[in-house]
């Protein structure tokens, strides 16, 4: 027991940091032209150029509606019109909208979470028959667009008799294929090793997915909820088919529109109304940015 | 504590591929039995099979008294410790040491009891808090073990535990796991393909290759009488040495040598001799003297091992095992040759050595078969 207690393993080997030789060096600073990186020269202006439309926006909120038709474009207002907000919560149905929107969006990721990884689960690491055959036949439907399915599935829901209704915009997401793509392959990633030795200790299948797989792909499901997230709140065209006439059933997006008249456009109170719907993503971007951009980076597929 | 008796067990993966053919081995209870082979020996899912991560596809496998072909891993009452150990990185040690127990509903104290017990044992006291990822490579080795040793198993199985490991901390970790089980003397099966662990490590190895066992017995037994070609090659570094000769009335004539050998069958025979089995001779030695064209010279410290040819028959064979040549034909008409000396006796390279078989150094195989031929 003593053998084994003492020698501790880290005395075998020197901190190859602390070689004599070295020991006293000072690494000497890199010259540079320019107090910055070159490339950016390049991604400044680009970035300027991605931000107008979003701070022309800011401004429009806060002008007058005489303002926002002046010419030439008017870049600070004298006064900033905050009253635009309260106008958009009073004399619209704003905040049943954002609720709506909420109660889908955090449906919708919250099934997504829980059955793509029962999915994923299954055609990473069971075998059964045919999974390599399910398994492409599912990834397959990523390649047809909600445009060819939107009458078939606007006629499957009408038949549950879902239609004006918030289950209409629930129930087609509950999950979604890339979702399954996603999470298959990061699942692939994981050592077997892993579970094989979970199960050695004990654990059942769904002990080793609520255990040891779930908690080593929090990267993974955090990168699914931030774009089923983004996905579900930004959508327009399939609230806009489904929901008819029911204006209680109308999300942020479909709530949007109802400013833009065929006659006439209230544009600071679209602004303001735009800003107000873009809070939740603008603090999901700021606290997830790292999970976008993974998700961008593996995807590739659908946007 | 519980024997593992393998019977004819298995495993055909599709394709098919044969990885462990009708292996039929028992281990007694509280044995530490090496599993060495080259890789793809199967000795890995001979292991994983005991275990219960590989099916059987015939034979059986038995743990104790209970056939276990048709149990899940859960059940075996068996530990492993995987080569890369496995530890779960989103789990502190204690958590990893623990979670076998938590899965089995251990109580509570129970589980602390026997998390400490084994964290002391092991010297892992100082590191419960930490994740795997702050561990060096032996402190993980220790944490893999002790998840293995805490639930207190029947069968102990380790996959290759030492190989990430560099060689200090691999000779130091050897002598522990040597130790551990003296002390705890649970029925133990290591797979290695370091012939040098299984000789130091084992009470008996048992050599695969390409699914087939090829030998069991103790280290030293192997070591001295290899069963086949391939044993001999592959136990002991540098292998031992193979000559073609032709075998008359117990006499073996290798090139011009002819050599006494009581016993040996007429015909062609392959002789092999431990590189330590040559001895350097004077020019006025009487008996067998090979000379060897001294090409190399590898001094190592405690020994001298020196590289040559010597004339030997032609067709010498160039078996391969775990891409170590066993017997090289340099030349048409030569052999080379390996001999292991004292370093007072360092010859120089290009020079001509005088060496003699030891007595009982010489071992007779079949050059068809490869089988070792026991002298009748």
């Amino acid at each position: 027991m003593s053998a084994v207690t003492e020698a501790p393993v880290e005395l075998a080997r020197p901190d190859p940091r602390s070689l004599p030789g070295e020991t006293g060096m000072v690494e000497r600073p890199r010259r540079r032209l320019l107090p910055f990186d070159p490339w950016h020269l390049f991604l400044l202006p680009l970035a300027a150029v991605m931000l107008l439309p979003l701070l022309w926006m800011v401004v429009t909120s806060l002008e007058t509606e005489a303002q926002t038709f002046h010419f030439p474009p008017i870049l600070w207002p004298g006064t900033p019109q905050f009253g635009n907000y309260l106008d958009v919560l009073q004399d619209s149905a704003f905040t049943r909208w954002f609720w709506n929107t909420t109660v889908v969006t955090v449906t919708v990721v919250a099934s997504n979470l829980v059955l793509c990884t029962l999915a994923a689960y299954a055609f990473a690491r069971i075998r059964f028959l045919g999974r390599a055959f399910i398994y492409f036949v599912i990834l397959a439907t990523l390649m047809v667009p909600l445009q060819v399915v939107l009458i078939p599935t606007f006629l499957l829901v009408k038949d549950l008799g879902l239609l004006d209704r918030l289950g209409a915009l629930v129930v087609p997401n509950l999950v979604n294929v890339f979702g399954i793509f996603l999470l298959t392959q990061f699942f692939r990633t994981l050592p077997i090793d892993l579970e094989e030795a979970a199960r050695i200790d004990g654990a059942s299948r769904l002990s080793i997915l609520l255990r040891i797989v779930v908690p080593l792909s929090l990267p993974a499901l955090a990168t699914l909820a931030v774009i089923q997230f983004l996905w579900t709140w930004n959508d327009f065209l399939w609230p806009l088919v489904t929901i008819l006439t029911n204006q209680d059933a109308f999300t942020l997006q479909l709530g949007l529109a109802t400013f833009q008249g065929s006659h006439q456009t209230q544009w600071h109170l679209v602004a303001a109304a735009n800003l107000m719907s873009m809070v939740p993503m603008i603090v999901l971007f700021l606290l997830a940015q790292r999970y976008f951009v993974r998700g961008i980076a593996t995807q590739g597929l659908k946007g | 504590m519980a024997r593992v008796a393998f019977d004819e067990a298995t495993k055909v993966y599709p394709g098919p591929v044969v990885a462990l053919d009708h292996l039929t081995l028992d281990v007694a209870d509280g044995e530490f039995l090496i599993l060495v082979g080259p890789s793809g020996c199967g000795k890995s899912t001979a292991l994983r099979m005991v275990a219960g991560l590989e099916r059987i596809s015939d034979g059986t496998i038995a743990i104790g008294d209970r056939v276990v072909n048709d149990v899940p891993p859960k059940d075996r009452d068996i530990a492993m410790v995987f080569q890369n150990y496995a530890l779960y990185p989103h789990m502190t040690v204690e958590k990893n040491l623990g979670f076998g127990l938590r899965r089995r509903r251990a109580p509570r104290e129970e589980v602390r009891r026997r998390v400490d017990e084994v964290s002391r044992m092991l010297g892992l006291g100082d590191l419960l808090r930490r994740r795997p990822g702050q561990l060096s490579g032996g402190q993980r080795q220790r944490v893999a073990m002790g998840r293995a040793l805490v639930r207190e198993p029947e069968v102990f199985l380790l996959d290759e535990p030492l190989s990430n490991l560099d060689a200090k901390l691999r000779v130091q970790m050897r002598s522990e796991l040597k130790r551990l089980h003296d002390r705890i003397g649970v029925t133990t099966i290591y797979v290695t393909h370091d012939q040098v662990e299984a000789i130091t490590l084992g009470e008996r190895i048992a050599v695969l290759s390409d699914g087939v066992l090829q030998q069991v017995g103790r280290p030293q037994e192997v070591y001295d009488h290899p069963a086949n070609v391939f044993v001999a090659g592959f136990i002991g570094s540098p292998p031992m040495n193979l000559l073609a000769g032709t075998a008359l009335d117990g006499h073996i004539t290798v090139g011009e040598v002819e050599l006494q050998l009581a016993g040996a069958p007429d015909g062609e025979v392959l002789v092999g001799v431990r590189p330590e089995g040559l001895r350097p001779v004077g020019s006025e030695h009487g008996g067998p003297v090979f000379e060897v064209c001294v090409d190399v010279v590898e001094p190592l410290g405690d020994e001298v091992l020196v590289h040559g040819s010597v004339a030997a028959a032609d067709g010498a064979p160039a078996t391969e095992a775990d891409g170590v040549i066993l017997a090289a034909e340099t030349e048409s008409g030569r052999a080379s040759v390996i001999v292991r000396l004292p370093p007072e006796d360092r010859p120089a390279a290009g020079s001509l050595l005088r060496v003699t078989p030891a007595p009982n150094a010489l071992r007779l195989f079949d050059p068809e078969s490869g089988r070792a031929i026991s002298p009748t």
